[in-house]
């Protein structure tokens, strides 16, 4: 990085560090930060909208879809984390070359599963193989989007659809009576009531999800957990900056980031409550504002 | 010269599993009628008022709005409209005023007012506000428009659903105990309302424990004991001069001042 | 003008038409990227090590473009068979049981020995204690058949910590993994034995592959012949290193 950095083994104190803290890896290290940040700003909303899809689905009125959309939000709830991360992305990923290969290369007779391997033509690969590797690393990135967004996306679908019940009978009801179809209470009571009830449980969703972010490399996506480790873990001569295991400092660092990403989410999620609220004009209980004992 | 019929009710029956809660109830408002229905809890009329605006779907019978009568497919406890327009036509002449007020929690009272004429109806949205300003100004709150419905008291917030009521410009209003969430003193606040709308020649049916209210604003009084009508006829005469044993009994236990007058 | 515009045409087409090879011709190479020497990340972000010294030039030899991929050793095997990558060139033992899931090309490191390591003056008992090993290595699976308690980590330099700490007597790897790290301990740890376990080290490939198998065969037979191998192996690990 800096000029003076050319013979490290000569460099002593400060001169020596800021050295070392502007080496390659130490660059993918900070840019690995925004990836985390990148994969929750894409996550979150995904995960909402698939969530909405589910729950709005576990509620229609249509048997099929009703079908689908509880089955989604159960299996997904169901089945461990782990387990749904490691099998979601590669289930996806082969699932998508077979697709390309069927589509790509018909001409190809032999099986694609051989023994235990999964061989589809080179043109079905995706990416190809010749292309550059951030395509590679975008792909694997846009996987565990897609990962993260099928299992957040069904605890968001249960949070969703659990609002949804929440929002009093008596509203709907009178929505009704005033002659409103029910896709007009839909949008115009249920989902603006909705909110109120679906927030706490998303606020916290988001916090499993920023905790759940150290996953990604599992998905093989090179993420903050993985630098420090790799940074911290201890060097030999080998390297341009031997030192002994420093992995306590790395996560010390990763520790204040995630504790500065929960405080600033915390105080997010507290602004939208208290803008919802007063929106909804629920300064006390409800039913004890209305004067209403049941 | 008669008015036309807006409600008619012709055997209107209604089961709840094995329990039968309306054997057969007839009941006709016409334009410019107040018709009460009066008797004890669980003797039917609430689920008879919601069965008129087809919240509640009755199992036998007629229901007629102008003339017009409803549809239905199926019979029995399987019976259901057939027509789903015409439900919403006919909720949308049909205001109903619910006991517990029932107003839309996330909308300011203006938003509550306007809604249904805007959704629904399709009304000019500025129309709609200015005739909203007006009939808030009628029951009294004119200054709460802005305001969300949980800032305001019990008697504020049933004043606000009879302006929304009103603001549909419907055919009929239909009162479900409006008065029997409030504390006493504020019950008097929405009374003087349903006072001046009845006096404006108002077509309305209502549910009520009120005795004096229904006195008061009644042109027809209905006695419902345990899904049938036992007693009906003029205020005076209901109140004055009740001919069975179960309405005396009623009226001696809910309210002893009217029954006395 | 004519006859460039033709020759560009007719470029293109055969570079059309070749493209199906070129695009054969890239390969993936996976690896650990922390064991060293074998393979590491240096400082730059870049893979290095023996193995990528070696894989370049086994690559040139056999007309590959290669690009290279890190991937954790708990799932190499896996993500080699779905097809993430095409080789595995991460120090990883020829065994029979892993035969028996891929593929492997002739060594092109010989068998080397594993060293136990602990700290300096301390007593193991390497039959009885607690071992250290990286899971799913060879010597997590001698550790485990020889009567000492396993304790298995994900990742190599977890395995040197174990010890440091305390949590293990001692950790069994790769004798060029760990020497290294005991000459630069300070005195702090040592090598307390000594076995002899597994052959030599091959490129894993999938057992569908059999073409790359054949070119990295040749590739690899190549460079044991002209020596270039056995200066490579001098050169990562030392003048005492086993050779060809």
């Amino acid at each position: 990085m800096f000029e003076f950095c050319v013979e490290p083994s000569q460099l002593q104190g400060l001169t020596w560090l800021s050295c070392y803290l502007t080496t390659g890896k130490h660059m993918a290290f900070y840019t690995s930060f925004g990836t985390v940040l990148l994969l929750l700003a894409l996550t979150a909303p995904t995960a909402l909208l698939f969530g909405f899809c589910g729950a709005v689905a576990s509620r229609s009125a249509i048997a099929p879809l009703r079908w689908i959309g509880r089955t989604y939000v159960a299996m997904v709830r169901g089945v461990p984390d782990i387990v749904f991360f490691l099998f979601v992305p590669i289930a996806l990923d082969q699932g998508f070359e077979y697709i390309r290969h069927m589509a790509l290369c018909p001409e190809v007779t032999e099986p694609i599963r051989r023994g235990n391997d999964f061989v589809v033509c080179t043109a079905a690969k995706l990416p190809l193989n010749a292309d550059p590797q951030w395509m590679h690393e975008t792909y694997g990135f846009l996987l565990a989007v897609l990962s993260f967004a099928i299992v957040f996306g069904a605890f968001a679908g249960n949070t969703l659809r659990g609002a949804f019940e929440a929002v009093p009978k008596a509203q709907i009801e009178t929505a009704q009576a005033y002659g409103m179809t029910s896709r007009q209470l839909f949008w115009r009571i249920l989902l603006p009531q909705m909110w109120i009830y679906a927030l706490p449980g998303l606020s916290n969703l988001w916090a499993i999800l920023t905790k759940a972010t150290p996953l990604l490399f599992l998905l093989g996506v090179e993420d903050i957990v993985y630098w420090a480790r790799e940074l911290g873990s201890m060097k030999t001569s080998a390297f341009s900056y031997p030192h002994p295991n420093w992995q306590l400092w790395y996560f010390l660092g990763l520790l204040v980031f995630y504790l500065l990403l929960t405080w600033v989410s915390d105080r997010a999620f507290a602004r939208l409550m208290a803008r919802f609220n007063l929106g909804q004009g629920r300064t006390g209980s409800d039913t004890a504002a209305a004067g209403v004992g049941r | 010269m008669t008015s036309t019929s807006v409600i008619t009710l012709r055997q209107v029956r209604k089961n709840y599993g094995a329990l039968e809660v309306l054997k057969g109830i007839n009941l006709e408002a016409r334009e410019g009628e107040v018709i009460s229905l009066i008797g004890s809890s669980g003797s039917g009329k609430s689920t008879l008022l919601r069965c008129i605006n087809l919240l509640e779907t009755c199992h036998d019978g007629v229901i007629e709005f102008c003339g017009e009568p409803v549809r239905w497919q199926g019979s029995g406890v399987t019976r259901q409209p057939a027509d789903k327009a015409q439900v919403i036509r006919m909720r949308t002449q049909l205001s109903m005023v619910f006991q517990q007020f029932n107003l839309w929690a996330h909308m300011t009272i203006l938003g509550n007012v306007i809604e249904a004429p805007v959704t629904v109806l399709g009304r000019d949205r500025n129309a709609a506000v200015e005739e909203a300003l007006a009939l808030l100004d009628k029951v009294g709150i004119a200054d709460k428009a802005e305001a969300y419905p949980a800032q305001l008291s019990g008697g504020q917030q049933q004043r606000a659903a009879i302006a929304r009521a009103l603001a549909m410009k419907p055919k009929a209003l239909l009162f479900d105990e409006p008065t029997s969430a409030l504390d006493p003193e504020l019950e008097q606040e929405v009374v003087k309302v349903i006072q001046q709308l009845a006096a404006e020649g108002r077509t309305m049916v209502l549910v009520t424990h009120d005795m004096k209210l229904a006195h008061d604003v009644s042109s027809h009084v209905i006695f419902l004991n345990q899904g049938v009508v036992e007693e009906e006829g003029p205020p005076d005469a209901v109140f004055g001069s009740p001919k069975t044993d179960r309405l005396r009994q009623f009226l001696h236990a809910t309210s002893p001042a009217v029954a006395g007058a | 003008m004519k006859s460039l515009i033709k020759g560009t045409v007719a470029g293109m087409i055969v570079s059309v038409a070749l493209s199906g090879m070129a695009m054969a011709q890239t390969i993936r190479m996976g690896t650990e990227g922390a064991y060293p020497p074998y393979n590491f990340i240096n400082d730059a972000g870049q893979v290095d090590g023996f193995e990528r010294e070696v894989g370049d030039e086994l690559c040139k030899r056999a007309g590959l473009t290669c690009e290279w991929v890190t991937n954790e050793w708990d799932s190499i095997i896996p993500n080699l068979v779905s097809g993430n990558y095409d080789t595995i060139i991460a120090g990883m033992s020829i065994t029979a049981e892993r035969d028996k899931v891929i593929d492997f090309t002739q060594d092109y490191y010989p068998a080397s020995p594993s060293f136990f390591v602990a700290m300096s003056g301390q007593s193991v008992d390497l039959k009885g204690g607690v071992i250290a090993a990286q899971a799913a290595t060879i010597q997590a699976g001698f550790v485990a058949e020889s009567g000492a308690t396993l304790v298995e980590f994900a990742t190599p330099d977890e395995t040197i910590q174990a010890v440091r700490n305390g949590e293990a007597d001692a950790v069994l790897a790769d004798s060029d993994f760990l020497a290294p790290i005991v000459a630069e301990s300070n005195g702090e740890l040592e090598v307390v034995g000594q076995e002899r376990i597994g052959g030599g080290i091959g490129m894993g490939i999938r057992e569908s592959d059999g073409d790359l198998k054949a070119k990295m065969d040749k590739a690899i037979g190549s460079m044991k012949a002209d020596g270039t191998l056995n200066t490579m192996i001098k050169k990562w690990f030392g003048d005492d290193a086993a050779t060809f």
